[in-house]
């Protein structure tokens, strides 16, 4: 890949209209989509206590894993902690080792050195003890074709070892949580890809998992069904459950997770909460651009002689501010309003997760 | 946690409900039945003009039929059960699921085993007792002494599947490709098994000292290549079933006698080979 820095800055736009002045400050907002109705009628999915993850058990542990493979250099050891009710995005580039990392997670490979262990077990000596305790939603996988949706879920549903008397309600439960009862007589092999995908889903919460490893989790859904699949994962964290999510969708991991690690050629580069890296990246400075219905060389000045910028850049009608330690879009906007300008719109620049992972992992190879 | 039993049975259970909804089960177990009311109708036909004993024309139509068609069709049902038991699921992508529940590895190979082992031999009932059934209609009641001999042989023939599906499991195992799996567990039933046991024919003809024709019944190196074969297993269960001395002590062309406890201890080899590698292979191989 060439090694041209990351010139476009990925611009998390939370825009937020102002019109004209008469109107209150505003401030920006999250992502302008409804609350979703279906969330509040669907069951609620107990299967942790929510705590915080501070001095909570660690649920994934991995110290110095190693693993070679014929004609694949040797890699650096991978060390990660996630903590009970913390929502992790596992990011890298291809080939980064980010399936090998999470295949040597559920003990379907052993490391080549190195140790894993989930809730506190090393996971090839207690197999079983450990997966009863998570849920997983591979990218790639099947179900078998001549069964319809609830045998498929019942008979994962038996092999978790979910009471008999508690199966058929089990079933139904995750069967509404990801929206597939009208279907689930259907046969699998009549299934889209979508409904497979909301079934996969619906089989790694059977269990009632502590920690669920999402791997891709909204490939192939609809855009209706990626953001409720973001929601029951929001829900799953307030509920307590641990996620691991692998995705290549910045985004998702950006509106879903807590703390992001990045993986880069069988070694973590970071692992850090996505508001550090921000911060680290952008040297903790806040940019804000204000398009200005009048503007006026004096917007430039007005900012910094009110001590709320330190630098302010007007090019035509947009009014870049490099906000000074501890102002916001609120000072900014009394401060201009006073001044006399008439504000269409005020725009955060956020550094996305994208351009975080870009130059994190600029020169590590990928695609 | 589900004991391995449990988790066994819930595998097996899963398999069984599969095996009955697949094409290829009615295809093989549809021709299995069509045949084998075909030779129960036509035999007796046949030799109408021998005014033999129900006992006789019974014994007929199984002698008959076992050794080819009931052989066949069951070796090849235990075969196409298994043959795509892990692979199948491997190409499919269905296994990594499946092996991310919290069940031992063996346990989903040893369900598999027990469905396939079980659907084939509910077919081999259904058919074998509609196949009786029309006899008995057709050729009237033979003595009771037949009946036990005949569960007898059938007993035996129905063990002597087991190899078929310890094969069709390491073939399964070994292979990534279901059609490779296929075409191997395919061509060792028909071609593999055959040219192994001909080959100690050859090996005792050219190796053993003064061996006369008459001589190479009681050759122990050849019942060993003959019991390589599990196809010659399942002959010996026919000729119990028919209660042939003769042709039992005949092997139906084996040139030696097989009695139950070589033929049960043939079976016991077979699988133990074929599944210990099986297992083995399935217990260690990355399949994510």
């Amino acid at each position: 890949m060439g090694a041209e820095p990351v010139a476009a800055k990925i611009v998390a736009a939370r825009s937020v209209s102002v019109r004209p002045a008469k109107k209150a400050p505003a401030t920006p907002t999250a992502p302008a989509v409804a609350p979703q109705k279906a969330a509040a009628s669907r069951p609620t999915f107990s299967a942790g206590r929510a705590g915080a993850p501070g001095g909570a058990p660690v649920v994934i542990r991995a110290q110095n894993l190693h693993k070679y493979y014929v004609n694949v250099h040797a890699r650096d050891g991978v060390d990660l902690e996630l903590r009970k009710g913390e929502v992790m995005g596992f990011l890298g580039p291809n080939g980064a080792g980010k399936t090998t990392f999470t295949k040597c997670l559920l003990g379907f490979i052993k490391p080549s050195a190195g140790r894993v262990e989930l809730f506190g077990l090393n996971v090839h000596e207690h197999g079983p003890e450990v997966l009863g305790r998570v849920g997983l939603v591979p990218d790639q996988y099947d179900f078998y074709p001549l069964l319809n949706g609830r045998q498929v879920l019942d008979y994962y549903a038996r092999l978790y070892g979910v009471p008999a008397s508690e199966r058929t309600a089990r079933v139904e439960e995750v069967l509404q949580l990801v929206g597939m009862q009208e279907h689930a007589r259907r046969k699998v092999r009549e299934y889209s890809h979508g409904m497979k995908q909301r079934l996969c889903i619906a089989q790694a919460l059977v269990n009632r998992p502590e920690l669920i490893i999402f791997d891709e989790p909204t490939n192939g859904l609809d855009p209706r069904g990626a953001f409720e699949t973001r929601e029951l994962m929001k829900q799953l964290s307030s509920q307590g459950v641990t996620i691991f999510l692998n995705s290549h969708v910045l985004t998702e991991v950006e509106a879903v997770c807590t703390r992001v690690a990045i993986l880069s050629k069988g070694r973590i580069l970071v692992t850090s909460s996505v508001g550090d890296l921000r911060r680290k990246l952008k040297g903790n400075v806040e940019r804000v651009t204000v398009t200005l219905e009048n503007p006026a060389p004096k917007a430039e000045s007005l900012p910094i002689e009110r001590g709320i910028a330190n630098r302010a850049t007007l090019e035509a009608d947009r009014l870049q501010i490099e906000l000074a330690p501890g102002a916001g879009i609120p000072e900014v906007v009394n401060c201009l309003v006073q001044g006399g300008f008439r504000i269409l719109n005020v725009q955060e620049d956020t550094v996305g997760l994208e351009q975080i992972f870009l130059e994190l992992t600029k020169g590590e190879g990928g695609i | 946690m589900i004991s391995p039993t449990r988790a066994v049975y819930e595998v097996a259970r899963k398999e069984v409900m599969e095996h009955f909804r697949t094409k290829r089960m009615y295809i093989i177990g549809g021709l299995y039945a069509l045949t084998f009311l075909a030779a129960a109708i036509i035999v007796p036909v046949v030799s109408r003009g021998r005014d033999l004993s129900p006992d006789e024309s019974i014994t007929q139509v199984l002698s008959f039929y076992n050794i080819f068609g009931g052989a066949v069709f069951t070796s090849l049902l235990a075969l196409v059960f298994t043959a795509d038991a892990i692979c199948g699921e491997w190409k499919d992508r269905s296994l990594f699921l499946l092996f991310s529940k919290p069940v031992p590895r063996w346990t989903v190979l040893a369900g598999k085993v027990v469905a396939a082992f079980a659907s084939v031999l509910l077919v081999m009932v259904t058919v074998f007792t509609l196949a009786l059934a029309v006899m008995l209609v057709l050729l009237g009641l033979p003595e009771a002494a037949t009946f036990g001999q005949i569960a007898r042989g059938f007993g035996v023939f129905a063990l002597a599947v087991i190899p078929f599906v310890a094969f069709g499991t390491l073939c399964t195992a070994v292979f990534k490709s279901p059609l490779t799996s296929f075409i191997v567990a395919m061509g060792m039933r028909f071609v593999g098994f055959s040219l192994l046991s001909t080959l100690g024919f050859f090996v005792v003809l050219f190796t053993a000292e003064d061996v006369s024709f008459q001589d190479l019944g009681n050759n122990a190196l050849l019942k060993f290549f003959s019991l390589l074969n599990p196809s010659n297993l399942m002959s010996v269960g026919a000729s119990l079933m028919i209660s042939n001395q003769a042709q039992a002590e005949g092997g139906f062309g084996l040139g030696f006698a097989l009695d139950i406890p070589t033929t049960l201890l043939a079976i016991l080899f077979h699988s133990f080979v074929y599944f210990t590698i099986a297992f083995l292979i399935v217990g260690r191989r990355d399949y994510a």
